[in-house]
């Protein structure tokens, strides 16, 4: 099975430290197995599906393949041995700061709708105009929303400072609580699949 | 928490469970989740580990002299025992 | 090794690493001997004082442990470690002395809620914040802890920490993070459970951590 492992600066693991044995010219990267040796992520090997990208987030993103039986997590897959295919070159700081603002984007339109319901209509369109992480972080400064919508607001404002930070997994993760603080539960989903959505697109991701 | 998540102040009194390894699979795949998102928390687990590591190189108060030197002497008095 | 951690000494399970010194205690090396009174004398004093009641009691314990440890040398079948050994006896007469003082032994009536988080909630964001549970005041990064915690003066607080832990923090606090023994040992020696040595441990921790970061953020 063919996955995605995101890794720091040099290929080593963000937790472990460990590091990854990388593909050589003609060749993948050698077989790292969990169980005798290699002791990675207690008894697996951690990788993500496209869908699970956003919550990982790191420096390099690697295609890897999965070997032996694989097992489903929460938004992971855990295998035996996995080994390190190719680099996804796509995927580097600027291509990580577009997506860190685009989710900054998407929190602000979150919090555009709490405004709209709360009748906060000026608000709603002063901040909708805002097209960047530091003209929203300006607009939440100074604002003042009503209540029903001040948290949908305060964090439209952290997503963009997280976004002026370059932080995009943090930039996610509050985009994907805005959503489900102005649209309910579900809509949490929702918007981590629109954020699988953007990075399978823009990274060419075929799985 | 509607949400299935851990958050700081959880993690806060698992930072050590962690360590030990000694987290719940559905625990730790939570945790996982929140350090990868958090940086405060890494950090906190970082001083955690470091405040570890600095007890560990505490340099340990000896003894006093003259009860060191009484030990040692009861040592050099002790009965020996006959051995093969 | 857990994710998570940089790769950190763990603490030596085997070799026993004080093997040649039990060669040399039994061959009447008394240099061997001071050596290893030295090494532990001071964390045998912190775990005997969860026990009984004053400094100069636990005094008494520990100096009565080296004389049975002198008086058993030869006898010491290697079944387990040497310090774990030394260890050993020093509980059972910890133990026994605090019996005869009356003292209720401070293990026996811990549990687990008893003291409440050991991260306090005013760290953290409350219900009708935009985070709640979210750390309110991130903790400050500290910058090269190593080389910082060499100076006599934050060795000097890190001592003063410890020592203004419970005893019973001190003494789990010594076996695991001075003396490296693991969970298992731990619990084994103090007659605790696992989840309770850990929630201990990490009270312990989290309470020095406190104090070394107010040190850290004090001006230079």
């Amino acid at each position: 099975m063919i996955a995605y492992k995101f890794l720091a600066a040099g290929g080593v693991g963000p937790f472990s430290r460990y590091p990854w044995p990388l593909p050589r010219p003609r060749a993948p990267g050698a077989w790292v197995a969990a169980a005798g040796g290699a002791t990675v992520c207690h008894d697996a090997v951690h990788a993500c599906r496209s869908r699970d990208l956003p919550w990982w987030l790191q420096d390099e993103l690697w295609e890897a393949e999965l070997g032996g039986a694989v097992t489903p997590g929460r938004h992971k897959v855990m295998a035996p041995r996995a080994r390190l295919l190719r680099r996804v070159d796509g995927w580097e700081a600027a291509c990580a700061q577009r997506f860190a603002d685009a989710c900054a984007g998407r929190a602000r339109d979150h919090a555009v709708t709490a405004l709209d319901r709360a009748g906060a209509s000026e608000p709603a369109r002063a901040l909708a105009a805002c097209a960047t992480p530091r003209e929203i972080r300006a607009a939440v400064r100074t604002g003042h929303p009503p209540e029903a919508a001040r948290i949908a607001y305060t964090m439209a404002g952290d997503a963009a400072i997280r976004a002026l930070g370059g932080a995009a997994v943090v930039a996610a993760y509050i985009a994907a609580h805005a959503a489900a603080r102005v649209d309910g539960d579900g809509a949490m989903a929702a918007e981590r699949a629109w954020q699988s959505d953007w990075l399978r697109t823009e990274l060419r991701l075929d799985a | 928490m509607s949400f299935d998540e851990i958050v700081c102040r959880e993690f806060a009194e698992l930072a050590t469970d962690y360590l030990d390894g000694a987290l719940p699979d559905a625990t730790l795949e939570l945790v996982e989740e929140h350090l990868a998102m958090c940086d405060w928390c890494r950090d906190y687990l970082g001083q955690i580990e470091a405040t570890s590591a600095a007890v560990a190189h505490t340099p340990a108060a000896a003894p006093a002299p003259d009860t060191l030197q009484a030990l040692v002497a009861a040592f050099r008095d002790r009965p020996k025992e006959d051995r093969p | 090794m857990p994710p998570g951690t940089a790769p950190r000494p763990e603490p030596t399970r085997a070799p026993d690493q004080d093997a040649h010194l039990l060669a040399a205690l039994r061959a009447g090396d008394e240099a061997a001997f001071a050596a290893l009174v030295t090494r532990y004398h001071a964390s045998l004093k912190r775990v005997a004082r969860a026990y009984v009641s004053t400094d100069a009691v636990a005094e008494e314990v520990v100096q009565d442990t080296w004389l049975a440890v002198i008086a058993g040398i030869d006898r010491f079948q290697e079944r387990a470690t040497l310090k774990t050994w030394v260890f050993h006896i020093l509980v059972n007469k910890a133990k026994s002395r605090g019996k005869r003082e009356r003292r209720i032994v401070p293990f026996a009536s811990l549990s687990r809620d008893a003291e409440g988080p050991a991260v306090s909630p005013d760290n953290f964001q409350r219900d009708g914040d935009a985070w709640p549970g979210h750390w309110a005041t991130p903790p400050r990064p500290w910058e090269d802890p190593e080389r910082r915690l060499e100076s006599l003066e934050a060795r000097e607080r890190l001592r003063e920490a410890i020592a203004a832990l419970p005893d019973v923090h001190q003494a789990v606090l010594t076996l695991r993070d001075v003396e490296g023994l693991d969970a298992p040992e731990v619990c084994a020696l103090l007659e605790l459970s696992d989840g309770n040595q850990r929630v201990i441990l990490h009270r312990a921790r989290a309470r020095v951590r406190a104090d070394l970061a107010r040190y850290f953020e004090e001006p230079a």
